[in-house]
């Protein structure tokens, strides 16, 4: 049945291109001088033979060039043709389709009709599955975006987290270190009676106090300092993937380093 | 809000560490010891409501200033002759003064803090000069001040000279022609100045007599004299002399003189001599600064742990230098002291006591005794010296011991 209808096809063109016969566009190619016809039957023939050896895009772009010099609608048709071969039924659908516009009556109106009923549901088909896809990948997208907005959500989250709980270490410490200022002021009280003793008894009762007082001043302190420092490590790292400094502590030979490093 | 807190934090750090360096711990200084310091003029010995400041600078490092309740009381002339008293020093007449104005050379001066406080401060001046008449002859000496808190100041002389046998002539080595034809005499002496005091004195504690004229002569056989500046009082007393040693006052223009006098003779200057004087400063009249500078001048015996003790020459310390070796302390065979007396020791007595072991800090008790009644101070891990300010009578009973 194809090469009927190529055939039937060709039969018309070349009768388009060697003679003045009355085809619907009869007006169009009697305007077409005698080189340009030629031109045109020479596109087509070498449509015809890319056609018969299944190259269906050259035949296409040969079909094309003559159609344009001819104006014959049966070209329009074959190029068609091709795209229906080429398992392409849109541009199939749309070349049946102009073919008819252009020539209702045509030799091959009738198979053109057929073909633009049997390509039009797949088309139909084709767009709603293409409509499908598309709403997929929108639905996708939507997803992906969403997830990804979720995890920068839970990471900031958990980065407010990170620096609530070292601020609180942080609070904590400042407390230790208050309770250390109060022992240190407590210890300044009895230094006060070290310096001015009321008798080497008071004096001598007051050195122990006075030692246990001062070093919880500073084991306090010590603490409180500790806590804060972990606690600003805690919460200036919490952040390091959009701001601030990171820290990183390592053992070195002899003692330990810290690195403090910008990130922007 | 990070630089804020890092802010913080190192402020918090900055003062920790400042603060740190305040939480030492300040040694013990009661309110009736004695303290020893240094400034730009020389040593200063103070004591409650009085100080004893050693001369810096070229001169002779012997007390300069001699200040009570804000009076420096001790005597300076204008214009001293060079063997005439001025402040403290020795003097090898009719040879220069030595003493921080006097012109005598100083082959050695070397001022030593033996003990620094808060029960005793001991100061110990060795010095050497040379004479002009002998470059050979270099005689020198040892001169401690051990300054108690309770204002008695003991002074301890000692003299030598390297080459007794170099002779020489009081008249060659006269710095003035007034010194000739006298002979050598070696003294040690104070000067107060007039103008701090009544123009008399205590000769006992009833007796008083005019200040001696300046006539820069000695007037002898005067032990003790109590000086009455109306809110204060000193007496001065020599307690060792040798035989042929002689206590005198003599007068000068602005200062009154006691002093402990060796006469040695016109050719010869024999001077191995040892003579202690004791300073006491009170505030409640001169029968009351002798009573203390007779206790002071025969102190009873302290019995240790039940032996019998004597209060050392040459510091006054109980257990201190007796012969010149240093301050040894009582050897204790066990951590445990006794303290007790027949006869009341004086207010204001010292004992150095060695134990048998390392002590970090003692511990004194007396029934009833409050307060700062007893002032202890090291002098090494197992020496400690303590300083009463009450006497101990018959029947009391001080026990010392290390304390926990």
């Amino acid at each position: 049945m194809t090469t009927r209808r190529v055939a039937l096809v060709a039969a018309a063109a070349l009768a388009a291109f060697t003679a003045s016969a009355t085809f619907g566009a009869a007006q169009v190619k009697a305007q077409i001088d005698p080189s340009t016809r030629t031109l045109a039957a020479s596109h087509f023939r070498q449509g015809q033979a890319y056609f018969q050896h299944e190259d269906y895009d050259r035949a296409i772009a040969e079909y094309q060039a003559a159609f344009d010099l001819s104006a014959e609608p049966s070209l329009i048709f074959n190029i068609g043709l091709c795209h229906d071969r080429m398992n392409r039924p849109e541009p199939a659908l749309q070349a049946f389709q102009r073919y008819l516009a252009l020539a209702p009556g045509g030799s091959v109106a009738d198979e053109a009709r057929n073909d633009v009923a049997r390509l039009t549901p797949v088309v139909a088909r084709l767009a709603a599955e293409r409509a499908a896809g598309e709403a997929r990948r929108r639905e996708d997208e939507a997803r992906r975006r969403d997830a990804a907005a979720a995890a920068a959500r839970r990471q900031d989250e958990a980065a407010a987290r990170r620096v609530r709980v070292g601020r609180y270490i942080a609070i904590g410490g400042g407390a230790v270190a208050v309770a250390g200022a109060a022992m240190h002021l407590v210890a300044f009280r009895t230094r006060d009676r070290l310096e001015n003793p009321e008798s080497y008894d008071a004096y001598r009762d007051d050195k122990p106090s006075f030692r246990i007082q001062r070093n919880v001043a500073y084991g306090l302190y010590a603490a409180g300092g500790a806590a804060i420092a972990t606690g600003l490590i805690i919460a200036l790292t919490a952040n390091h993937h959009r701001e601030g400094p990171q820290l990183s502590a390592a053992l070195v030979p002899g003692g330990a380093a810290m690195v403090v490093e910008w990130s922007r | 809000m990070t630089r804020r807190i890092s802010a913080a934090a190192a402020a918090s750090a900055v003062a920790a560490a400042l603060a740190a360096g305040c939480l030492s711990i300040p040694p013990y200084q009661p309110k009736n010891g004695v303290t020893r310091s240094e400034d730009a003029t020389g040593t200063r010995v103070t004591g409650p409501g009085f100080a004893l400041h050693f001369a810096g600078g070229d001169g002779f490092h012997f007390p300069d200033a001699l200040t009570i309740d804000g009076h420096d009381v001790m005597g300076h002339e204008s214009s001293p002759a060079c063997f005439g008293q001025d402040g403290t020093g020795v003097l090898i007449y009719p040879t220069p003064r030595i003493s921080p104005t006097g012109t005598a050379p100083a082959v050695r001066n070397q001022l030593t803090a033996v003990l620094t406080g808060p029960a005793v401060v001991k100061m110990q001046l060795d010095w050497t000069t040379q004479l002009a008449c002998s470059r050979g002859r270099a005689p020198g000496g040892t001169s401690t001040f051990t300054v108690f808190p309770d204002g008695r100041i003991l002074r301890n002389e000692t003299f030598d000279d390297p080459k007794p046998d170099d002779n020489v002539t009081a008249n060659g080595c006269a710095c003035n022609d007034s010194g000739k034809n006298q002979g050598f005499t070696v003294s040690s002496y104070w000067t107060f100045a007039r103008a701090a005091f009544q123009d008399q004195f205590y000769y006992t504690d009833q007796l008083t007599l005019p200040l001696p004229a300046a006539t820069d002569s000695d007037v002898t056989n005067f032990d003790p004299v109590c000086l009455d500046g109306g809110d204060y009082q000193i007496a001065s007393t020599w307690i060792t002399g040798l035989p042929g040693d002689t206590t005198a006052i003599r007068g000068g223009i602005a200062v009154f003189g006691h002093l402990m006098v060796k006469e040695i003779g016109a050719s010869r200057l024999d001077i191995p001599w040892t003579t202690s004087s004791t300073l006491t400063i009170d505030h409640d009249g001169c029968q009351t600064a002798f009573r203390r500078a007779n206790r002071y001048a025969h102190p009873p015996m302290l019995k240790v742990n039940g032996q019998d003790t004597a209060a050392a020459s040459r510091d006054g310390i109980y257990g201190g230098d007796a012969d010149g070796s240093g301050l040894h302390g009582i050897t204790l065979a066990t951590d445990h002291v006794e303290l007790t007396a027949d006869k009341a020791v004086p207010t204001g007595f010292a004992v150095a006591l060695r134990f048998p072991r390392s002590i970090t800090t003692v511990r004194a008790t007396l029934a009833g005794a409050t307060g700062e009644w007893y002032v202890p101070q090291r002098v090494t891990s197992t020496t400690w010296i303590v300083w009463f300010p009450a006497p101990l009578e018959p029947g009391q009973t001080i026990a010392i011991e290390p304390a926990t």
